[in-house]
């Protein structure tokens, strides 16, 4: 049997590509950023003694769609798996019927937390034959193929047995086995098979490295362990987060470093370890001598949920990339979206990230439907605070989504707010909700928020940063430069294109 | 918004758990949600549920002293007065149709336990029972509102002491849980690996998986 998973590359009418960004939303960019699907990396690792396994990723394998629906069809799977997210979901449907039309006995599978919550859209929208409604892919694809081998007859899925999907039957009649497990084990799952997903495909184009080859780690945490926050897709009834065992990550990174010669590796956990966790991981990378192989790591985490402890060891196990949601600088923001602190203690965190010469990156957010013109200059003040100071090395500023069916995005809904019915809307790339403010008031504040980078007291403080004399920040000095006017003249291009748009309408 | 909540009392259970008690304010919860709590000094803050009743006029948090660990050490020496920063109440893990005929299994490890006392004290004809594994006997909770006869802990590093009590895990001594009615709603709270554990042994025992509710703790 032969089971694909498949990424087709989507390109818009700018040529530009949609690239899954953290938290695994999508944007277009013409500069490439190529993230390794973790979840479905393992899926592919956990099946692959089982089936013959393809791993297409047309994006990262810099394919034409139409290069890579011919390939497909080539090489004819049994099983095609799939995952989409609420801005690519047209895209999605109308190549699920495409694959449908040409391979007609293949069966497609959907993932992501777009169908996940919404299944009967999916199967109503498009021939597709199973959707996933679990996060937890590898485990439930493991056991849909067993139960498939088993059967051997891909053309009757009348009566599946396995938990955590939605299927159509032969009559088109759409059946759910809702029961399903919220935590796994994920120390059971595989550590993903690096040549099997043709790591190298990711090792370069990404904008967080510091140092190639990067890659980025089996997640340690699935989910997220505060969950709650209202915007993120990490959030809802159907989830929880599950952990990894210290001591199974360890032994990949060093596997990463010593087998594949990798330079940095970064954990896209919704939220790395914390606490005990952190530290224990942090002393087993310092036992091994792995911080002493010149490859730097890191991680996503929460604001207060790092101590001093945790991160004095960190730096000392060589950790450097801390990426941090910030998403907004006022208290009334951040307690609307249930992000379980406060501005206060933000400069704090950061400032002792600095200290032991880490570099946190800020994500921000605007464009909240009830984000007024006071909390937008609380945001900006802040971020410019923080980022003259040197508290934050860099940071990423996005308009606020709704997506996938979050309680955000829920609650958009609810209240009416959503100006589109349109999913191809909800790429990042304009506003598509009522907001307080005229939608141009958050376009200038992504710029102006950006245009940090450009800005004398930004560029001195990186100066001074030089004097520490540390590797880390003469590589960041040189590359960075050049990285942030390009990913400055990349997000102005964009939204000068939605502010124009806002303007003619 | 003011988060600074004062501290009424620290009430030691046992030798490694706490309850740490604070004003309450105008705070309202469901029974099993969770907040974040955090002291300014330290710049760090961690989750716990709430063990009190919805409507007591404090709130309370069962905290297990961590060895090694940074917040649960410093809450614990905190002074009456002094104060803690509380975000929250978040979650779903409470009764949405809670019905006094309905037989309640909580099932958990350690302060897993916070958001069934909750339960307990505010749903006070609640028809239920607690399996509650534990490493030693320090660790059992005495509490007036839990009714002993209906409190099965499980003690792993230690022999036990009554006849409520269970040498070994709630996952090695599953025979017991297996005998509740099918009709029972089992909420699951604790550790990842006995919740993951639990839920498929419930499932393999024939108890259907709308009726059994997880929270992890780490």
């Amino acid at each position: 049997m032969k089971v694909a998973i498949s990424y087709p590359p989507i390109i818009n009418k700018l040529g530009q590509k949609a690239m899954v960004s953290q938290n695994r939303n999508v944007q277009f960019f013409s500069i490439p950023t190529y993230l390794l699907p973790i979840i479905h990396a393992q899926a592919a690792s956990m099946i692959k003694n089982k089936v013959e396994v393809i791993w297409d990723d047309g994006n990262a394998q810099l394919k034409t769609y139409e290069k890579w629906l011919d390939d497909l069809i080539i090489i004819k799977p049994n099983i095609i798996v799939l995952e989409g997210t609420t801005p690519v979901m047209n895209f999605m449907w109308n190549t699920i019927n495409q694959i449908k039309n040409k391979l007609p006995n293949c069966l497609t599978v959907l993932t992501g937390y777009h169908s996940m919550r919404r299944p009967e859209e999916s199967f109503e929208k498009s021939n597709i034959d199973i959707i996933i409604l679990s996060n937890h892919v590898d485990f439930v694809l493991n056991n849909l193929i067993d139960e498939l081998l088993i059967n051997n007859d891909l053309k009757n899925l009348d009566n599946l047995k396995t938990n955590g999907i939605s299927y159509r039957k032969s009559d088109n009649s759409i059946s759910k086995n809702t029961s399903f497990k919220k935590i796994e084990k994920i120390s059971n799952s595989e550590i993903i098979e690096r040549d099997l997903v043709q790591w190298k495909n990711y090792a370069y184009e990404n904008g967080n490295f510091l140092q190639t080859p990067g890659t980025y780690a089996t997640s340690v945490i699935r989910d997220c362990t505060f969950g709650k926050c209202t915007f993120c897709r990490y959030n809802g009834p159907e989830l929880s987060f599950s952990i990894m065992d210290v001591q199974k990550s360890v032994n990949e990174y060093e596997i990463l470093i010593k087998k594949y010669g990798v330079k940095e590796i970064f954990d896209d956990s919704g939220v790395w370890y914390r606490g005990q966790d952190a530290r224990n991981f942090a002393k087993e990378i310092i036992k091994r001598n792995l911080h002493k192989a010149g490859c730097y790591f890191g991680f996503n985490t929460r604001f207060e949920y790092l101590d001093e402890e945790t991160i004095k060891i960190l730096a000392k196990a060589n950790f450097r990339f801390i990426l941090i949601g910030l998403e907004s600088g006022s208290n009334e923001t951040l307690h609307n979206l249930k992000k379980g602190y406060t501005v206060e203690t933000v400069k704090n965190t950061l400032k002792l990230l600095t200290k032991y010469g880490l570099h946190p990156h800020l994500t921000i957010m605007v464009g909240y439907y009830w984000e007024t013109q006071k909390m937008l200059d609380d945001t900006i003040n802040l971020v410019k605070d923080i980022m003259f100071k040197g508290y934050a090395r860099t940071l990423q500023v996005t308009l606020c989504t709704p997506l996938d069916y979050t309680p955000y995005h829920q609650e958009c809904i609810e209240k009416n707010l959503l100006l589109t019915k349109n999913y191809d809307d909800h790429d990042m790339s304009k506003i598509i909700v009522n907001t307080s403010l005229p939608h141009e008031k958050y376009y200038e504040a992504v710029k102006e928020i950006y245009f940090i980078a450009l800005h004398p007291r930004f560029i001195i403080r990186q100066f001074l940063f030089l004097f520490k004399f540390k590797k880390r920040d003469w590589q960041f000095f040189f590359t960075y430069s050049i990285r942030a006017l390009r990913r400055v003249k990349q997000h102005v291009f964009n939204l000068t294109k939605a502010k124009n748009k806002y303007n003619n309408e | 918004m003011n988060y600074y909540h004062k501290v009424l009392d620290i009430i030691n259970i046992g030798k490694a758990n706490y309850i740490l008690r604070i004003e309450k304010k105008n705070i309202k919860f469901s029974a099993g949600q969770f907040f974040s709590i955090g002291i300014s000094e330290t710049f760090i803050n961690r989750e716990y549920s709430a063990c009190s009743a919805e409507d007591d006029f404090f709130l309370d948090f069962l905290i297990r002293e961590v060895e090694g660990g940074i917040l649960s050490v410093k809450l614990k020496r905190l002074r009456i007065g002094e104060f803690v920063k509380v975000l929250g109440p978040y979650g779903n893990f409470y009764l949405k149709n809670f019905d006094k005929k309905e037989n309640y299994i909580f099932i958990a490890t350690g302060s897993g336990i916070s958001p069934f006392m909750s339960l307990i004290k505010t749903h006070k004809n609640l028809k239920y029972k607690i399996y509650h594994g534990i490493r030693k006997n320090t660790d059992i909770i005495e509490d007036k509102d839990i009714d002993q006869d209906n409190y099965f802990k499980f003690i792993t590093r230690e022999d036990v002491k009554d006849s409520n009590s269970i040498k070994g895990r709630i996952t090695d001594n599953f025979d017991i849980i297996k005998s509740e009615s099918q009709n029972s709603y089992f909420f699951l709270c604790g550790n990842s690996m006995m919740v993951s554990e639990v839920y498929d042994k419930l499932i393999n025992t024939g108890f259907r998986s709308n009726r059994i509710f997880t929270e992890v703790f780490f």
